[in-house]
């Protein structure tokens, strides 16, 4: 069996119709009708322990709503889920002191409260052996470069610096799994490079389990051996980021420089011009055709300069495959 | 049990240190609580002082009426304001949602998280002043016996108006809208404990009593502190049950928003 299995999990929410205007309003009051939106569709996976998986999908895709069934913050409707053999939303506080929950745009922090604080408090929260507790601060601290910022009010903290805390106290009972919805969300480049960084070493070093989702590709890339998509609630794909690219990629584009003017376009089978400038072309190539033949094809027709083969980037990959 | 007075000394310091963080405010709060208590306590004081007697009760003794539903609201509402008003903000927000992934009851966290409103030091103290000036001028004589007849009343009445508090944020989580029923429930009806219950029709009696028993907030126990007549044909142990009645409406409206919970973990928000 498997470390967290999640078997046909199923979740329904009822939404009540909103008529325009005040007679709606009013109407609304004494009778209510509600449109049913299955926001989480018979979803099944199943994970190993140490497993680093990127969980994505559009907005409304049902991303955060699995996570919140598998943290124990809402029940199913149907199907099940469950982590290291406890089911999360029936036995949920022995399901908290296992897990590590960020909810990307909400802090957890004291805002008028230096880190040092909220730190202090989760360790009487989820009763951290003392020399645990300091190991674990002095560890995560150092990963995720918070020394400087540990003695400021949270209020007076950047929007990175507040994700780094939130992780960092997400960690120091020393969870199994770590969940993070949208971790990197509206982040600087730098930050992001730190956080990622400190995801895989805190992978790499305690074997956590972790499942993030985001929109950001590059996170997935980065940090996930493994991808999970859903659109509508329902899963698309599972399986390694080879296999994704595998299974969606459409081939690849190919730059050609020119010295002088650009020669003429001409529409052909499986080359298609996606973008023109004074002096160069991006021509996308489709159809399974090797980018040895694409490039003999290019230079032959056109006589470039230069010649660049770009691999499909996962986010365009990613955007196709939600339609 | 161990754990939880150390959780709870852990949040406490915590509150304690958020307060602390604007002095200033901090400080202009309290004054200002003064200032706008020590009005209403002059206007009640000058209106008690100029009628003489009401269901039996002269104007000192509504007075201490005020004085014990006023210091059990500072009691209470310092505990339990912030979390009762924050509620439905923080389930609009989803930090509420943070709650449910603590290792403790989530009604504890919220509490312990909302934080100690320090600044219902400026009632408690305005209702000592109302309490000693209103008692010295009745009958009420101190002894060991009253006193700590008198302090688990008003342990009592914190408990109730704290349960009011609990309950009325219950409705956060079916709708996080403003929800005038529960601020009806939570405010207004308390305005009838500003006067002896024994000057309303039997109904409202048989209501503050029975149903929503905030009769046992103030009347009954002050009844007894000052030896007055109960609602006719009422058992006559009933000023003595405060505390217990407390503790059981305490304990409901805590059932009463584990049954919300219920409904927000199977509906989300």
């Amino acid at each position: 069996m498997s470390f967290i299995e999640v078997t046909n999990l199923c979740k329904d929410y009822r939404i009540a119709k909103q008529e325009k205007g005040i007679t709606g309003a009013v109407k609304s009051l004494f009778h209510r009708e509600y449109t049913v939106k299955e926001a989480v569709k018979d979803v099944s996976f199943s994970l190993e322990k140490g497993e680093v998986v990127g969980y994505i999908g559009p907005n409304g895709a049902g991303k955060s709503t699995t996570i919140k069934m598998l943290s124990g913050v809402l029940l199913p409707t149907s199907g099940m889920a469950k982590v290291g053999d406890i089911i999360p939303y029936e036995n949920r506080k022995e399901n908290a002191k296992r897990i590590g929950v960020v909810f990307g745009q909400r802090s957890q922090l004291y805002w008028d409260l230096p880190i040092s604080d909220t730190f202090d408090l989760y360790e009487s929260l989820y009763s951290v052996p003392k020399e645990r507790f300091r190991r674990n601060c002095d560890f995560f601290t150092e990963l995720l470069d918070m020394k400087d910022f540990l003695h400021q009010p949270v209020r007076q903290l950047s929007l990175g610096q507040k994700m780094k805390a939130n992780i960092a106290i997400a960690l120091l009972h020393d969870p199994e799994v770590l969940y993070l919805d949208e971790p990197t969300i509206g982040l600087d480049v730098t930050s992001k490079k730190v956080l990622r960084d400190a995801l895989k070493s805190i992978n790499a070093q305690r074997k956590t389990t972790i499942i993030l989702t985001t929109h950001d590709m590059d996170d997935i890339e980065a940090v996930c051996q493994r991808l999970i998509m859903i659109d509508q609630g329902q899963k698309l794909f599972d399986g390694t980021l080879e296999d994704f690219r595998l299974t969606y990629n459409d081939g690849f584009t190919v730059k050609l420089e020119f010295e002088t003017t650009l020669p003429t376009w001409q529409e052909f089978e499986n080359y298609r011009l996606l973008e023109q400038a004074e002096h160069h072309w991006v021509v996308k190539v489709t159809g399974g055709i090797s980018s040895k033949d694409a490039m003999i094809e290019l230079i032959r027709k056109y006589d470039p300069i230069n010649l660049y083969v770009q691999e499909e980037r996962i986010e365009d990959i990613v955007r196709r495959a939600y339609g | 049990m161990k754990d939880f007075w150390k959780l709870f000394s852990s949040f406490f310091r915590v509150a304690l240190r958020r307060e602390m963080a604007y002095r200033g405010t901090f400080l202009a709060g309290i004054i200002g609580q003064w200032i706008g208590y020590g009005g209403t306590f002059l206007g009640i004081y000058i209106m008690v002082s100029s009628f003489r007697v009401l269901g039996g009760w002269n104007g000192m003794e509504v007075l201490a009426l005020y004085g014990i539903s006023l210091m059990s609201y500072a009691i209470g509402a310092s505990f339990f304001f912030n979390f009762s008003h924050g509620l439905a903000g923080r389930i609009r927000s989803g930090e509420f949602d943070a709650s449910l992934t603590k290792p403790i009851h989530p009604f504890l966290h919220e509490v312990f998280s909302a934080g100690y409103n320090v600044g219902y030091i400026s009632h408690f103290t305005v209702s000592l002043v109302i309490l000693v000036i209103a008692l010295s001028h009745t009958s009420y004589t101190p002894t060991i016996w009253s006193v700590l007849f008198l302090l688990s009343a008003v342990l009592g009445a914190s408990l109730i108006q704290a349960a009011t508090l609990i309950a009325s944020s219950t409705m956060s989580f079916f709708s996080v809208g403003s929800n005038p029923i529960a601020d009806f429930l939570a405010y207004d009806i308390k305005e009838f404990t500003n006067y002896p219950i024994t000057v309303f029709p039997k109904g409202i009696q048989f209501v503050l009593t029975f149903l929503l028993p905030f009769a046992f907030m103030n009347f009954y126990p002050a009844a007894a502190l000052l030896g007055k007549a109960i609602p006719e044909g009422y058992p006559a142990v009933l000023p003595y049950l405060s505390p217990l009645v407390g503790a059981l409406v305490f304990a409901l409206s805590i059932l009463l928003w584990n049954w919300g919970l219920k409904h927000y973990k199977s509906t989300g928000s």
